[in-house]
């Protein structure tokens, strides 16, 4: 049996790279259902480049009944994709942040667990190499106990509906967070318990072409105490410039009883400066154990599992940016989970 | 010191024999003009080790270098600053001491008035000006190079200090990988961007296993952050940073920053290779630092470091540990410091204001 799925928006272009993940994967395990998109233009042009069919109403989509849905609207739709998913019996991954308030991020979660359907959010990062054979290496208590450690996941301001806070729901703390407090989170087997946040506005020339005359968050540090005592810090800043060899980064420092990890997860690159490169540019050629995320949902609706990147991890990392937020305004580190 | 010239030979004491006075030691011996002429340590074995090195005599006493020398250098533990600066003062001599100044305020305020009062040049090693890589970061912020600095990251983690300088590990006396090591960062970003609004760490302290690390984060009015990560808890000594600004952005990396590599077949383990990785430079850092030093004796240069520079670099280390110690904000009043109005000029436009 081929498992169906369809497509709930292409606003991030993430869609796109697992549904070309999916036509790779044997013949016969995937079949897409049908793309639908709040711009029913990008659904038509998508659907055509994937072989499929453009729906224009979302209901009409779900109402063929696919297995599962990949949802990449805009962060602000994300609830009430996810909804209408469970409304409709239908299993969900949901792109990063999972939502960008933690009460959407609840319901979104209550939702699919009342429907009986699975929810995973799409933290792609724990299925790469380099973050396998750290955590392999953590369990194993190659770094001892660790103490704490430096993050970063730096990008690049992307643009578009990024840039717009009623769609986006906030800036570089809003998208670049999450990975790194669920690769945390994945990779001690702990939760956070307290968050400290410099924040900074407007602080980059991309953003400041971007926005117009609207305020958004772009720099961002973060102080993460998690329980048990380990400290960290992440820079989730949209601090790459145009210039810049690539878009970002995912970085991890873990300071150890015993040792010391410093994990660079897209290091597997070439650099390539040419004319049509104009700049040094990075060509990263990291690989995802079993297609990666698009894999684990696939799976996870043939064997009717629960996922192993749940809704309530995308909760939790959710709780990270608003007690961030919160703190950017406070002044004050604030306590997880908030009150 | 006015009057003294090149071409006389100015005699340095040393006060303390230890790690840090290998690095002074060796720079002495490349600066024409200077001559380490005595060394004085509590342990007089060490203290007999660099001079044999150096031709220099051993001295049994503080008494009897300071009676025998031109320049004090100071390369003791940090609570013993204030006593050395005090006696090499009294003996009217130029003062060199490492950093930090002193372990608390009132320490750094009393040298500085000793010094002041004997009207000596009191000149503290913030080695870290004298390294190239810090100055052309400082350089390319101040140029505009990367438009107005946003985001700030500098590490620096070591090794545990090993037995030899058990003294470390006694909180009270070094104040640990913050008040310690982070302070090179700290008085580079005091340097560079000046006072920063307020502080805020989290860290991990555990001397009796000889771990200390600590994440600081700081914030200025103007919107910038910088970060730092200090660490006594790494598998050996690196340094790197990084600063994002509007227009540009700027990372260094010291493993990355390795020119020469000689390989030695066989000589590793298992019959492998065994690499030596080198980064010369033609004047060590320590080298700039002290020929600058003996410029300024010398009266032909002003100090680029001055004490209430230092003091302020203690005074911000103290923050750091207290926003360390109690997981919490500090704000930075304005410097009770001296901080001379050179240091302060920036030719960086700063950001627009928190919009909060
Ligand atoms: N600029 C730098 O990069 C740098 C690097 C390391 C240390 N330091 C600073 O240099 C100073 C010395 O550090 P170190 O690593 O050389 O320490 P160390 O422990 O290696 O050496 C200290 C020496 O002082 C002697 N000593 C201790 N107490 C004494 C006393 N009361 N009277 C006389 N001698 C005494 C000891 O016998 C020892 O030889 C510290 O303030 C430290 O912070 C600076």
């Amino acid at each position: 049996m081929s498992v169906k799925i369809a497509f709930l928006s292409f606003a991030h272009m993430h869609a796109n790279g697992w549904a070309r993940q999916m036509l790779t994967m044997p013949k016969g395990t995937v079949e897409f259902t049908g793309i639908w998109d709040r711009d029913l233009a990008r659904a038509k042009k998508m659907a055509k480049a994937l072989g499929t069919k453009a729906f224009a109403s979302r209901e009409a989509l779900l109402a063929k009944k696919p297995h599962g849905a990949v949802i990449c609207s805009e962060n602000v739709n994300h609830r009430e994709d996810a909804l209408a998913c469970a409304q409709a019996g239908v299993g969900v991954m949901c792109e990063k942040p999972l939502a960008t308030s933690v009460a959407d991020a609840r319901a979104m979660v209550e939702a699919c667990r009342n429907a009986g359907v699975p929810l995973m959010t799409a933290f792609p990062c724990r299925f790469y190499g380099p973050a396998l054979r750290l955590k392999e290496q953590i369990d194993a208590g190659e770094i001892g106990e660790v103490l704490g450690g430096v993050t970063t996941n730096h990008g690049r301001q992307p643009g578009s509906w990024f840039a717009n806070p009623k769609l986006s729901g906030g800036g570089a703390v809003t998208d670049h967070t999450v990975h790194i407090v669920d690769l945390l989170r994945w990779l001690m087997g702990r939760e956070f318990k307290r968050v400290y946040a410099a924040v900074g506005y407007n602080r980059f020339k991309l953003t400041r072409k971007a926005v117009g005359k609207r305020v958004l968050d772009d720099a961002g540090v973060l102080s993460l105490e998690m329980d048990g005592g380990a400290v960290f810090s992440l820079d989730c800043s949209w601090s790459r410039p145009e210039e810049y060899s690539t878009w970002g980064d995912a970085k991890v420092e873990l300071v150890g009883t015993k040792g010391v990890a410093r994990m660079d997860l897209f290091r597997q690159r070439l650099l390539l400066a040419s004319s049509g490169t104009k700049r040094l540019a990075e060509r990263c050629w990291a690989d995802e154990k079993d297609f990666g995320i698009a894999g684990e949902f696939i799976r996870t609706l043939r064997e009717g599992r629960p996922p192993s990147v749940s809704g309530v991890d995308g909760l939790r990392a959710t709780e990270v940016v608003e007690a961030a937020y919160r703190s950017a305004q406070l002044g004050e580190p604030v306590a997880l989970p908030l009150s | 010191m006015a009057g003294r010239n090149a071409s006389d030979n100015l005699k340095i004491g040393l006060i303390g024999a230890g790690m840090i006075a290998g690095a002074h030691s060796a720079a002495y011996k490349n600066i024409p003009g200077v001559r380490l002429a005595a060394v004085w340590d509590a342990d007089a074995s060490r203290a007999q080790k660099i001079a044999a090195q150096h031709g220099a005599k051993v001295c049994a006493s503080r008494e009897e270098l300071l009676g025998n020398v031109d320049v004090a250098d100071i390369c003791l533990p940090t609570p013993f600053h204030l006593e050395n600066i005090r006696a090499a003062a009294a003996a009217g001599l130029p003062v060199i001491c490492e950093k930090p100044l002193g372990r608390t305020l009132a320490d750094c305020d009393a040298a500085i008035e000793a010094c002041t009062k004997a009207k000596v040049p009191l000149l503290v090693g913030h080695v870290v000006r004298f390294f190239p890589e810090y100055s052309a970061l400082r350089d390319i912020i101040q140029g505009g190079q990367i438009g107005e600095p946003a985001v700030i990251h500098l590490r620096r983690v070591v090794c545990s200090p090993g037995p030899a300088g058990a003294w470390y590990w006694n909180f009270e006396a070094s104040g640990g990988c913050v008040f310690d090591t982070a302070i090179h960062d700290l008085d580079w970003v005091l340097w560079t961007l000046g006072r920063p609004a307020s502080v805020y760490g989290l860290g991990h302290r555990d001397p009796a296993n000889t771990r200390d690390y600590a994440l600081l984060t700081l914030q200025w009015s103007s919107g910038i952050i910088a970060h730092l990560q200090s660490s006594w808890s790494h598998d050996g000594f690196a340094t790197s940073f990084e600063a994002a600004g509007s227009e540009g952005l700027v990372e260094y990396d010291m493993e990355d920053a390795v020119p020469l590599k000689v390989a030695k077949i066989g000589a590793g383990a298992g019959g492998g290779g065994k690499v030596v990785p080198e980064s010369p430079l033609a004047k060590s850092p320590y080298q700039a630092e002290i020929e600058h030093f003996i410029r300024v004796i010398r009266e032909e240069e002003k100090a680029r470091i001055t004490p209430g520079e230092a003091r302020e670099a203690v005074e911000l280390a103290l923050a750091c540990l207290e926003a360390v110690a109690d997981r919490k904000v500090v704000k930075l009043g304005k410097s009770k410091g001296s901080r001379p109005k050179a240091t302060e000029k920036k030719k960086v436009k700063l950001g627009a204001e928190h919009p909060e």
